[in-house]
């Protein structure tokens, strides 16, 4: 009997040439009687370093190109879906505001809200989904009535709509006779899971009319905010909105207060930032009224305050760092009564690739482009949108671009 | 000037996104894949402005397996079949909905090991299990081959350690 040990460094390919004859004779057998070897199956990926992810949304123009690089880092077999996970959220990190304009300050980039996904086809292979997220108002969807994306308590809240196509316009109130109140129990939440997109997002709310009611309690005015919680599911009409929720979140109480953030989850804080326009007793044109915002770029939360204080003046209130992995859902509450708190264009950018109602299960194939006839462009808010926002919102807009923040 | 709707609408615009090579193959690209990828933001879902890029396998994860060692050099009496089609001139009765494709392949061993969390593989057989070789004559074999293979036959990918194995071969009788 002969033993015959072999090594190799080639990926298990052992090969042998021995100076000595070697003679099998006529009739042997053969058996393994051992082997050790390492594989890499154990480890799934291995990212190396400078794992470069590029993506440019204007091949004809270099200033929407943005680069990112993914953690250096192994990943094993059982960290697969961690893997697309952080994939996805690299890649949504490449959308960013300064590049989605590119060198002509062009809104009509493609990168202006929008996200990718690591997604799976019907054959379970893996895709990457880059898709356009519309700029929605969450309470009604003129173009299908239907496909409202928060959900309320009639009896509480009262969102008027007004105006005739072309004209519409959605404000925010208590019902007449509700009274004010401390807490977050006059609500709007997600409705069937509509989230804010990842990726480049925004999601903003105007004071329309703001005046006090006299007293000196956090009950006037009304706030903003991002759970990470899908706060829609078993929508209770009379409930708080509760503190393991409130993850992000701006707040105004009445003129000549500081907003309050909160920006960990954690209690409110006072910022610096006080109301600048706010009440059309002394400011009858909304339009230069003070804007809350959530803004997403390069997956970084920016909350802060819009203002008329000259061309793009915002105020930052927190910036904090999106995870991967973490959904944030849009919320609103309202404490003023409707005597002293109005609140009007509403509206996120909401997630694309949830499923329509009785539609495409992959993604919704229900929103048009934001621009396009038969949605956003077809309300009362179109001089706001074109000549303030634009430049309140982003003062490298420019003024004629046609950008629908209402429908 | 373009409305935002516009580049989604007529099919103008067109993005070009680059990755490292490793990451697509983390998703199931192929290799070879040129890590580049350059296409028009089109309408080929029912809904604008989106854009899917499909990986043309599955990600190359394992979570069990079943190593083969084979024989590249000598022959050995050892048959596989794991293949699922046959050739349609193939004279066999075949259900082809459930019945494997068999050949013979010089499988030496299969090893139904592997640590998923480090890859590491320590096989010793106790009762080592000796496979014909069926030669009709004496050969010297200066040069002895074997290599270790997926189950699906594909090379695996050895990690920075050398790779040991010891074979026995008998003369008939012993």
């Amino acid at each position: 009997m002969k033993l015959v040990r072999l090594a190799t460094e080639n990926n298990g390919v052992f090969q042998s040439a021995f100076g000595n004859d070697m003679i099998i004779e006529k009739n042997s057998q053969m058996a393994l009687l051992n082997l050790t070897f390492k594989s890499n199956i154990g480890t799934f990926l291995v990212i190396p370093p400078s794992a470069n992810i590029q993506f440019q949304s204007d091949t004809l123009d270099a200033d929407t190109r943005q680069t990112v690089t993914m953690q250096q880092r192994e990943y094993s077999v059982n960290e697969l879906e961690q893997y697309f996970k952080d994939l996805q959220h690299t890649l949504n990190s490449t959308l960013k505001d300064e590049n989605s304009i590119g060198i002509n300050n062009n809104l009509g980039y493609n990168s202006v809200f929008s996200c990718f996904r690591i997604g799976t086809d019907d054959a379970g292979f893996k895709t990457v989904e880059y898709r356009y997220a519309p700029f929605i108002n969450p309470i009604e969807d003129f173009a299908s009535p239907i496909s409202n994306y928060w959900t309320w308590y009639n009896t509480f809240m009262n969102p008027v709509i007004t105006g005739g196509v072309g004209q519409k316009v959605t404000t925010l109130q208590k019902q007449v006779g509700q009274p004010a109140t401390t807490d977050r129990t006059y609500k709007f939440l997600p409705f069937s899971g509509r989230r804010l997109n990842d990726g480049n997002s925004l999601f903003t709310a105007r004071i329309l009319d703001l005046t006090t009611n006299g007293g000196t309690d956090d009950d006037n005015g009304f706030g903003i905010g991002l759970s990470k919680t899908n706060l829609g599911v078993n929508f209770n009409n009379t409930a708080d909105i509760p503190p393991s929720a409130r993850d992000f979140e701006i707040r105004v109480n009445r003129g000549g207060e500081h907003y309050q953030y909160i920006d960990d989850g954690a209690d409110e804080k006072t910022s610096t930032v006080l109301p600048e326009r706010y009440d059309l007793g002394n400011y009858p044109e909304p339009n230069v009224h003070d804007v809350l915002a959530f803004n997403v770029s390069g997956n970084i939360l920016k909350m802060g305050i819009y203002q008329d204080k000259g061309p793009g003046f915002y105020a930052p209130l927190a910036e904090v760092e999106i995870q991967p992995g973490e959904e944030l859902y849009p919320y609103l509450y309202i404490r003023g009564a409707s005597t002293n708190c109005q609140v009007d264009m509403v509206n996120f950018s909401i997630d694309p690739f949830l499923p329509s109602i009785g539609g495409n299960e992959r993604g919704n194939d229900e929103w048009q482009i934001t621009g396009t006839d038969d949605t956003a462009r077809y309300n009362g808010y179109d001089d706001v949108i074109e000549i303030v926002l634009l430049e309140m919102l982003c003062h490298k807009w420019e003024k004629d671009l046609k950008m629908d923040l209402q429908k | 000037m373009p409305q935002v709707g516009e580049r989604f609408e007529d099919g103008s615009a067109k993005m070009t996104l680059t990755m490292k090579t490793e990451l697509l193959q983390g998703l199931g690209f192929r290799k070879g894949f040129a890590g580049v990828i350059g296409a028009p933001i089109d309408r080929s879902r029912p809904v604008p402005g989106f854009k899917v890029l499909t990986a043309q396998g599955l990600p190359p994860a394992y979570s069990s397996d079943n190593f083969i060692v084979e024989s590249m050099t000598l022959p050995l009496d050892s048959f596989d079949a794991s293949k699922t089609q046959y050739p349609s001139d193939a004279n066999v009765v075949v259900n082809p909905q459930t019945d494997k494709k068999g050949r013979r392949k010089n499988i030496l061993m299969t090893i139904p090991v592997n640590n998923n969390n480090n890859g590491l593989v320590e096989y010793e057989s106790s009762t080592p299990i000796f496979i014909d070789i069926n030669n009709a004559e004496d050969i010297n074999a200066k040069n002895l081959n074997f290599r270790i293979l997926n189950k699906d036959f594909s090379p695996i990918v050895q990690a920075d350690e050398t790779a040991i194995m010891s074979v026995l071969i008998k003369k008939p009788g012993e």
